[in-house]
């Protein structure tokens, strides 16, 4: 009977208001299996900022209910995995303690203003058609000069919405819609460590070399993954990121080279 | 620095250990083996702690050397596998000495092998692990995610204590699959399942699919039936390991160890982890096909397979039951055998199964100790107890001893005479010419003491009367065991400073490997007790003490003590002797 009665069924809760009488966006989650080990937490399926603030609360919190249950964790866009271990819990257990933190952190989320979630993290960035080689054909397909594309990248506090593809490599959104723009047709074969680049309306700064199709407008000096710094990425799933340009005299002051260009066109 | 050292890397070998957990939310992905179950066997094996670095080969040629005394494990696909081009066992602990070369051939039944040694390589973390993962250039012997190559040096330390025994019938690769056969994978669905129609979930249920050419430790790409979601791609999120993802070609995408951590193509479900173990064992063009079960039914599956595995536990432990056959065989100390047996190393009985083990081809087992015109029923029982064993094994044993005990035994046995009054040494090198033998054993063999000349227990000399043996194990090329019971036998050598505090003319002839008992024959009953257990046969079943003397007694035999033609051993009673026997077979588990 007791077992009946915890039959585990994904329960939707409604929009409400928190005491500050604003509406709590898209409280609503749902909870799939994902594999034998695994539950994936749906939040939402646009890409909204509310929503980034909310699951990087909830990873937290999801992390500290299941302590030594939790595998592994990946917090994205709008979902988080939760990959537990199953010889030590199930999925009833591990879903009820979702249900149990995502209401919480809901209301924690919320009650914390849209810009005062996350940490807010600069980034330098070098800008310049040596350093940004896509600067040109980005800026000649928006119908836009060089200085205003680098003005509108610098002007959007980012969100970092996932982290993925390679070791530290955060996708950041979103990019004004004025100088989103395509992959390249064909990908470079390398993409030098720290280039910043756009896809479509997302930016992001490369952590290492590596192939890419993105189109490169500039250089960051910053590491992006260190693995014997800590933290070993400055930057976490839902934290805030700025675009501050700088000379190229401070790049390399900062650390940065411009020798990984190659012939980088 | 000690370890092995890489003479061919093979087609593509990387350090795993069980993968790098806690560093998704970074963008690392797990890595770790491929085919988990033959991995945590392979440490198992060796006794070492499942999370231990292990070498994982995939499709074979791997040739290691040695630098190092140590045993190794090679589990997963069925390879052939060898040491210093002599054939061992895979899934079975081989012992290797510094200088020995390990080779892996090409796998001929599954795809990926996974070689451990006792005690682990010793090889740094990054990010909490050392599993290789090339693509996000992590993991490996150097940290960068670059695969084993010609030269490196994996480091390991020195093991002498066999690691515990597995019998056979435990440690299987059962999860192989042979090419025609067709292997299920175990679904859960999840993730997008719901945009897939009942039509599409049937196809892929009742279809057959064909693995590709596409396949590597990121994911194994399938081709057969069509399946289309009604979603062409979604917000980017967290893949497991096994998650099915459908591209908009309709053909599945098994996701596996090192693959990316977030993705954007919609996923019907994921695989069972413990058949992601089959699948990694599988190359091209072998088929599979799914099978839908609930989360309830794969988590009681991983249950029963974990408790499968940890209760798995080794049948005999090896090194203890040699000790205490050591121990069992010198209690009585007629002769002060117990008392030297101090001075070997513990463990002498295992050893000497172990050389019996690989030694592939002939073996000389010299036997016959001269009293008055005849010989001693001490001797040749045990020669005949380790002669059926070998030949149980697959040895081709050859009885070495002179007339009338040699006219005797060549009716029912392979015989070698030797002759009294040759020169030894020719005698010898024609022998070891004729039949280069593996390994030479002596058992109840007089030996020579310092001053060339042949001694009774009584300090008699014997020499008119005894052939030389000891020139074999002097001048044989290959390991050599020898047996005795008093102190004046082939072998003591080895403790000369030991037997200096019996009252007898020692014997100064010595030998690899030593072995004490109160009666030479009961120490063949020991080796013989744990050879059982190496081969899984139960060798001392049928052994009948009272036929065999029986058989030696209508041959002129007499007792080494008594001088009697009785059907005794050293003055003991045959029941003793068979009585021994039991519990020999009861200590070694049958």
């Amino acid at each position: 009977m007791g077992i009946m009665q915890r039959v585990w069924r994904p329960y939707k809760k409604f929009a409400s208001y928190c005491n500050d009488g604003r509406p709590v966006i898209n409280q609503a989650i749902t909870i799939s299996v994902a594999g034998e080990n695994a539950l994936i937490v749906y939040f939402s399926d646009k890409v909204d900022t509310q929503v980034a603030a909310r699951i990087k609360t909830c990873s937290s919190a999801i992390r500290l209910a299941l302590g030594l249950h939790l595998i592994d964790l990946i917090p994205s866009y709008g979902s988080i995995l939760v990959i537990y271990d199953s010889l030590l819990t199930d999925h009833f257990a591990v879903s009820k303690a979702i249900h149990t933190v995502a209401g919480a952190s809901s209301i924690q989320a919320s009650a914390l203003s849209a810009s005062h979630d996350g940490k807010l993290i600069t980034l330098p960035v070098y800008y310049s058609l040596e350093s940004g080689p896509d600067l040109k054909s980005l800026a000649e397909n928006a119908g836009l000069s060089i200085d205003q594309v680098i003005e509108i990248h610098q002007a959007i506090e980012y969100r970092v919405y996932a982290i993925g593809f390679a070791p530290g490599f955060a996708y950041l959104g979103e990019v004004d819609e004025r100088i989103a723009a395509p992959r390249l047709a064909t990908p470079r074969l390398k993409v030098p460590r720290g280039a910043v680049a756009i896809a479509d309306r997302q930016t992001a700064v490369y952590p290492a070399e590596s192939p890419g199709g993105w189109n490169l407008v500039g250089l960051c000096p910053t590491p992006m993954f260190d693995a014997k710094a800590d933290p070993i990425m400055p930057v976490s799933t839902g934290d805030r990121v700025v675009f501050k340009a700088i000379g190229k005299q401070e790049f390399i002051d900062l650390g940065g080279t411009l020798d990984t260009l190659g012939d980088l066109k | 620095m000690s370890g092995l050292r890489v003479v061919q890397s093979g087609v593509h070998s990387l350090i795993q250990d069980e993968g790098r957990f806690g560093s998704h939310h970074i963008g690392l992905t797990v890595g770790g083996p491929l085919d988990r179950h033959s991995f945590r066997w392979a440490n198992k094996l060796c006794s070492n702690p499942i999370n231990t670095p292990v070498i994982e080969v995939t499709i074979g040629g791997l040739v290691l050397e040695s630098t190092v005394d140590t045993y190794f494990a090679v589990t997963g696909a069925l390879v052939d596998l060898s040491i210093n081009k002599v054939p061992v066992d895979c899934w079975a602990v081989n012992r290797i000495k510094s200088g020995d070369r390990i080779e892996l051939g090409y796998a001929k039944i599954g795809i990926r092998c996974y070689l451990a040694v006792a005690g682990g390589f010793d090889i740094e973390t990054t990010f909490g692990s050392c599993s290789t993962v090339t693509r996000e250039s992590v993991g490996g012997l150097a940290g960068d995610g670059s695969p084993l190559s010609n030269g490196d040096l994996i480091p390991c330390g020195e093991t002498l204590v066999h690691p515990p025994f597995f019998s056979p019938v435990q440690a299987q690769p059962h999860h192989l699959t042979t090419a025609p056969e067709s292997t299920r994978l175990r679904v859960l669905l999840g993730y997008q399942q719901d945009c897939f129609t009942e039509q599409q979930k049937k196809q892929f249920f009742h279809g057959q699919y064909r693995i590709s050419e596409r396949n590597d430790r990121m994911g194994f790409r399938l081709l057969g039936p069509e399946i289309k979601p009604s979603i062409g791609g979604i917000l980017s999120e967290g893949i497991c390991q096994g998650a099915i993802q459908v591209p908009p070609d309709g053909q599945p995408i098994v996701l596996l160890n090192d693959r990316q951590t977030i993705g954007g193509y919609p996923k019907i479900g994921s695989v069972l982890s413990l058949d992601l173990d089959k699948l990694a064992q599988l190359g091209p063009e072998s088929i599979v096909y799914f099978e839908e079960i609930s989360i309830e039914q794969a988590h009681n599956l991983r249950h029963l397979a974990e408790i499968k595995f940890q209760y798995s536990e080794a049948s005999i432990d090896l090194p203890s039951l040699s000790t205490e056959i050591e121990a069992l065989l010198v209690a009585s100390n007629p002769r002060g055998m117990k008392t030297v047996s101090s001075a070997i190393d513990s463990g002498s009985y295992l050893r000497a199964a172990q050389l019996i083990n690989q030694a592939h081809g002939t073996i000389l087992i010299g036997t016959g100790f001269p009293v008055n015109g005849s010989f001693e029923t001490d001797g040749p029982v045990g020669a005949i107890a380790l002669y059926r064993a070998i030949e149980a094994i697959g040895g081709a044993p050859v009885l070495v001893c002179e007339a009338p005990l040699c006219t005797l035994l060549s009716t029912d046995f392979n015989t070698h005479e030797i002759k009294i009054g040759e020169d030894g040494g020719k005698q010898a090198q024609e022998a070891i010419s004729e039949h280069q033998p593996a390994l030479i054993i002596s058992i109840e063999r007089p030996g020579q003491s310092s001053d060339g000349r042949y001694y009774n227990m009584r300090g008699i000399d014997i020499s008119e009367h005894c052939a030389d043996y000891d020139s074999f194990i002097s001048l044989s090329v290959c390991p050599t065991i020898a047996i005795g019971d008093g102190g004046n036998e082939i072998g003591m050598g080895n403790i000369a400073e030991a037997l200096e505090q019996l009252d007898i003319r020692a014997a100064s002839t010595g030998c690899d490997e030593l072995l004490l008992a109160d009666i030479s024959n009961w120490a063949a009953h020991g080796l013989v007790a744990l050879l059982s257990v190496i081969s899984n046969q139960d060798m001392l079943a049928d052994w009948d003490n009272k036929a065999v003397l029986q058989m030696l007694s209508e041959g002129g035999s007499v007792d080494g003590v008594t001088g009697e033609n009785t059907l005794t051993e050293d003055g003991v009673h045959s029941d003793v002797s068979q009585k021994l026997v039991g519990t020999l077979r009861k200590l070694s588990g049958f």
